[in-house]
């Protein structure tokens, strides 16, 4: 009888769950633990005729989750999406930490693509905002604080987010798009131009006359000078008067100079475009040390290629690849140390291999072979491991091809054992960006649960973020609740704290115009919401000696994507 | 009939769910927890709540389901949803041994195990313990996560923290400083200091053999032959001082370092055993003997140092040094120690093709061959098979040197046969490694990337008479990792496991 007492069960989501308190309360601080405290009745959704205890959540979650209780170790369900796991988790008050590692990496793959996502979006996903016509919920509301702005600002607020728009983001208008085909149409140009120009057929030899004095005597040298076509050179000049233009106005409509000026495209841009107009300003000189400059300046010409990674902006594919190489710098390195590695050994390897049939008068043991030393042997090496073999060297004694043999083998492998990373990196994102791509505008037809004190919702705030009534419910539920109870929900219910994320986490996010759109928004939403953070402060002022408040701020990290237009649209209200 | 049937029937309510079964089908198992369910005395010993005539047992439903329908069909497969671990301990805790998984399942059963062994590999070098104390003993690491709490308490009993000997103190210290460049903002010091000359010296041995570090000296030498004093004079190749000076001081510090290792370590088996260890130590040999060797002038300490220097190339495997750094280069080790079947299958492959193409780009090449020739390869670079071998490698590895190639139109076409059994042959025992790296791989950044654990989960306490109560008899059968509260359970269970078995 005395287990009467020790079994609970938890209805979840119309799925009973029978355990034991003590099972429950094997760790302290999350929300099932509190179902065996004495007040817990009155807290949840308990049916005293069934002696159970209601949550409208997922149910076959809810037995992982229980699991972690009975067993001491949290693994992720294979079947479910990691968004939901991680939510749940985060209802459930579990920090993520926990998960086990075999399961780690599944259970984070979801967080890092995410965070992918988030750089790939720049432009398109949250273009239609800037378009009035196009914004859901989010339009109406973001159409409202334009307004106002538009009153106040006039000409410059309505028109910098369009001109922005129609030179950074190729899709978010018709004339985006001549603009973004414009652009493409210059970028094929100059490219073209600048790997003819280097052909002969365009460089013509000069022969020029030229008086030196060397002591007293004038001497007439003839100075042989490659001159280019000057056709080529207006053609340029034509492209780089466009591109000029281009960065012009986006540097003068972005919204933030600094996050512009941090990109490194638009520095390429930059760079791109200088050496034209300082050889062109330096032609007219003819003192020496122009014409030094002249000469430095026509090797800085090829600065013009970085050009090519402008076409990043048209396509997705560029961006996925530039994501992907970032992602991989570890794999990219690994590929590295292993081919170093293999090359050092297998160098050093044919290098004594190769001499072991040298003539005894060969006092260098190396007039035979290829291979006079080490470090000419790192290239014959790299040819072999790449299994590129150009045949300028090769083994020549029998214990040099045996080398040899192994040297290829190991290549094979070496490079191919890092490269699938590299790969599935890149086929993650891509399938992400094609997603994105792909994905319809999202209707948003989720009408989120009113909150009902004294219901199981009534802990659930964080989960269904809404308007004030829920800041006035944090304040009664730390009176109410127990410390530890107080500090969990408030910090779920807090917006400012989701936002606290560890920094490097967060940085994907903070950074990019997208963001920056919203600066406005932003300014607005945290000067109206003093109050709500006042109460944060409480809280946290309250449970500072409290674990359990501070791994809900980690924790929660998890829902920003989803959160932001929440927040945006509380901002909106506190307007 | 009924009423036999009603007997014969089981509620077990197993975390919530309850699911019905006939004792007979329980007993399908002997000597499994669920088997005892069906003995007469079993109400005494689980959670029976004779009310509703159920048994409860707090574990996972969803997995129950699972074993129980091994008890039905007598075939256990493993649910698709669940993480390997999980299905472990659940199989442990209902006393199945795993062996008795079906075929089809067993490979993705076992493949977190093969996994986890790696893990605790790359554990060893103290990825994980990034945010340990300093003065956590090196022992710990590689071990389970589990057992930390235990163990931790066990290390507080134990009297050499307590009496805390400045040699037991320091030693823990000193290893780490050394053995775990993670382990102390010092200790990266030391293992930045290790990298550097770790490349100093792979440089300064690469550059030795270049010709320009290398002047050939002429040697003049008297030597007595018949009584007559004959001037010999020889050219001798001599390394540059400074090459020399700069690999002595990378000797000194990579001797140090070895000694501090080998006094510091906690195991010094272990520590000789280890294959690390004993390239660092053959590494730094051939210096001394060098150098000690360079004071005598006898034939003898000559021969030494002629042979001493194709030795030399020994220093090579300082490069292995570079995977106590490098995470990376420990699973590749791993991957290919876990891959040596595959490495094997590769080779045999490759053996086999090489041979038969060496064979037949022989006797094609001597199709075309002039009738007055009596070797019948006076066109052809292919003179013998042996040397075939060589082409047939690099035509397989689409290497392609070019310093041989077939000429005759037969010749040809064995070569194009060759280059595409060659792609097949390599692409495809290459990807069953390729998939072990990144396994391992992915499971290294896993625990890289894994937060440290709170592990704020508290053991419940042991309840004699709960369920949890067989289990330490059955984890303990198992070898199945055992939870902590198990440890102490053990003792005072022992006498009680004699009954159940």
């Amino acid at each position: 009888c005395g287990q009467g007492v020790e079994k609970i069960v938890i209805n979840c989501g119309g799925v009973r769950h029978e355990t034991y308190r003590s099972t429950l309360k094997t760790l302290p601080g999350t929300r099932l633990s509190w179902l065996t405290e004495p007040d817990a009745f009155s807290n949840f959704d308990y049916d005293p005729k069934l002696d159970e205890f209601f949550f409208d959540r997922h149910p076959s979650v809810f037995s992982f989750i229980l699991n972690y209780y009975r067993t001491g170790k949290l693994h992720c369900p294979n079947d479910v999406c990691g968004p939901l796991f991680e939510e749940e988790l985060a209802f459930w008050g579990i920090d993520e930490t926990d998960v086990e590692a075999c399961c780690w990496m599944n259970y984070r793959q979801h967080r890092d693509a995410e965070e992918a996502l988030d750089s790939f979006e720049t432009p398109e996903p949250d273009a239609p905002d800037d378009d009035p016509a196009l914004g859901g919920a989010d339009g109406d509301l973001k159409r409202l604080c334009l307004q106002e702005d538009a009153r106040r600002a006039g000409w410059w607020k309505t028109w910098q987010p369009k001109i922005w728009a129609l030179f950074e983001d190729p899709y978010s208008s018709k004339y985006a798009r001549y603009v973004a085909f414009g652009s493409l149409f210059f970028i094929l140009i100059s490219i073209s131009t600048f790997c003819m120009e280097t052909h002969e057929a365009f460089n013509t030899i000069l022969n020029k006359t030229e008086n030196v004095t060397v002591g007293n005597l004038t001497r007439e040298e003839i100075v042989y000078e490659v001159v280019t076509d000057s056709w080529l050179t207006y053609v340029e000049g034509v492209c780089v008067i466009w591109f000029t233009i281009e960065v012009l106005l986006r540097v003068i409509f972005c919204p933030d100079k600094v996050e512009f000026f941090k990109s490194t495209l638009n520095i390429i841009d930059f760079v791109a475009i200088l050496p034209f107009y300082l050889e062109v300003g330096l032609s007219g000189l003819s003192s020496k040390a122009a014409k030094d400059v002249l000469g430095f300046l026509r090797v800085v010409r090829f600065v013009r290629i970085l050009r090519i990674f402008k076409l990043t902006r048209h396509f997705v594919g560029l961006r996925v690849l530039g994501h992907t190489l970032r992602a991989s710098t570890n794999e990219f390195l690994l590929l590295i140390i292993f081919l170093a590695l293999g090359v050092l050994i297998f160098a050093t390897m044919i290098y004594y291999a190769e001499r072991i049939g040298a003539h005894p008068d060969d006092p260098a043991a190396n007039a035979h072979t290829n291979f006079k030393n080490i470090p000419i042997g790192f290239w014959w090496a790299v040819v072999t491991m790449t299994t590129l073999g150009y045949g300028d060297m090769y083994p020549e004694t029998w214990s040099g091809m045996l080398v040899g043999a192994l040297c290829a083998l190991a290549g094979v492998l070496t490079i191919a054992m890092p490269v699938p990373v590299i790969v599935n990196n890149f086929g993650m994102y891509y399938s992400l960006a094609m997603a994105k791509q792909k994905l319809p505008k999202k209707k948003n037809k989720h009408i989120p649960r009113a909150p009902q004190p004294g219901s199981p919702n009534y802990c659930l705030g964080g989960d269904c973020p809404l308007a004030q009534e829920e800041i006035i419910e944090i304040n009664r539920d730390s009176k109410q609740n127990g410390d530890a109870a107080s500090a969990a929900l408030a910090n779920e219910d807090c917006p400012t704290i989701d936002q606290v994320l560890s920094p490097d986490e967060r940085s994907p996010i903070g950074r990019g115009p997208t963001r920056e759109r919203y600066q406005q928004d932003r300014a607005c939403f945290l000067l109206n919401t003093r109050e709500f953070r006042a109460t944060d402060g409480n809280v946290r002022k309250g449970t500072s000696g409290n674990r359990r408040g501070k791994r809900f701020c980690f924790g929660r990290s998890a829902e920003r994507t989803g959160r932001r237009p929440h927040a945006r649209t509380r901002s909106a209200l506190v307007c | 009939m009924g009423l036999s049937d009603d007997k014969d029937r089981i509620v077990i309510n197993v975390g919530g769910i309850r699911h019905q079964t006939y004792r007979s089908t329980l007993r399908t198992l002997p000597g499994t927890r669920l088997s005892w369910l069906a003995e007469p005395d079993a109400p005494n010993h689980f959670d029976y709540d004779a009310k509703i005539e159920e048994f409860f047992f707090d574990r996972h439903p969803g997995v129950f389901a699972h074993i129980l329908n091994y008890y039905r069909t007598g075939k256990l497969h493993c649910p698709a949803d669940v993480c390997g671990p999980l299905y472990e301990e659940e199989l442990a805790f209902w006393g199945i041994d795993e062996t008795d998984v079906e075929p089809c399942c067993w490979m993705t059963y076992r493949q977190h195990r093969e996994a986890e062994e790696a893990l605790d590999s790359f554990g060893g070098g103290g990825l994980l313990d990034l945010g340990n104390d300093d003065a956590e003993p090196e022992q710990e690491h590689g071990e389970d996560d589990v057992d930390e709490m235990t163990r931790r308490l066990a290390h507080g009993d134990s009297p050499d923290v307590r009496s805390g000997t400045l040699w037991s103190r320091w030693q823990k210290h000193v290893w780490a400083l050394f053995e775990d460049p993670y382990s102390s903002k010092y200790a990266r010091w030391v293992a930045l200091a290790s990298l550097f000359f770790i490349l100093v010296s792979i440089t300064t041995f690469c550059l030795e053999t270049h010709e320009s570090f290398n002047p050939i000296i002429n040697r003049t030498e008297v030597e007595l032959v018949d009584n007559v004093t004959v001037e010999h004079t020889y050219q001798e190749p001599e390394t540059a001082a400074y090459l020399t000076y700069i690999e002595g001081v990378c000797v000194v510090w990579f001797t140090f370092e070895f000694l501090m290792r080998i006094t510091f370590c906690p195991n010094k088996f272990d520590f000789i055993r280890n294959a690390l260890n004993i390239i660092d130590f053959v590494a730094i040999l051939p210096f001394y003997l060098e150098v000690g060797l360079s004071g005598l002038s006898s034939k003898a300490a000559k021969d030494v140092l002629g042979f001493l220097r194709v030795v030399r190339f020994v220093r090579i495997l300082r490069i292995f040094k570079l995977t106590r750094h490098f995470v990376g280069l420990r699973v590749l080790g791993h991957t290919l120690r876990a891959s040596t079947n595959e490495f094997l299958l590769l080779i045999i492959f490759l053996a086999l093709g090489v041979l038969i193409f060496a064979t037949m780009i022989y006797y094609a090449e001597r199709i075309g061959a002039n009738p007055n020739d009596p070797r019948a390869s006076e066109h052809t670079q292919f003179k013998n098979i042996p040397i075939g071998f060589w082409w047939a490698v690099v035509t397989m590895t689409t290497l392609g040197y070019g310093d041989m190639y077939p000429q005759t139109t037969s010749g040809m076409l064995v070569g194009a046969l060759c280059a595409l059994a060659g792609v097949l042959t390599i692409a495809m025992p290459v990807p069953v490694i390729v998939n072990n790296f990144g396994m391992y791989y992915s499971l290294a950044m896993a625990k890289q990337k894994l937060p440290k654990k709170k592990n704020r989960h508290i053991p419940r306490a042991p309840q004699p008479g709960s369920p949890n109560f067989c289990k330490s008899s059955i984890s303990s059968q198992h070898q199945s990792p055992v939870a902590h509260d198990d440890v102490f359970e053990i003792n005072y269970k022992a006498g009680m496991s004699i009954f159940f078995f």
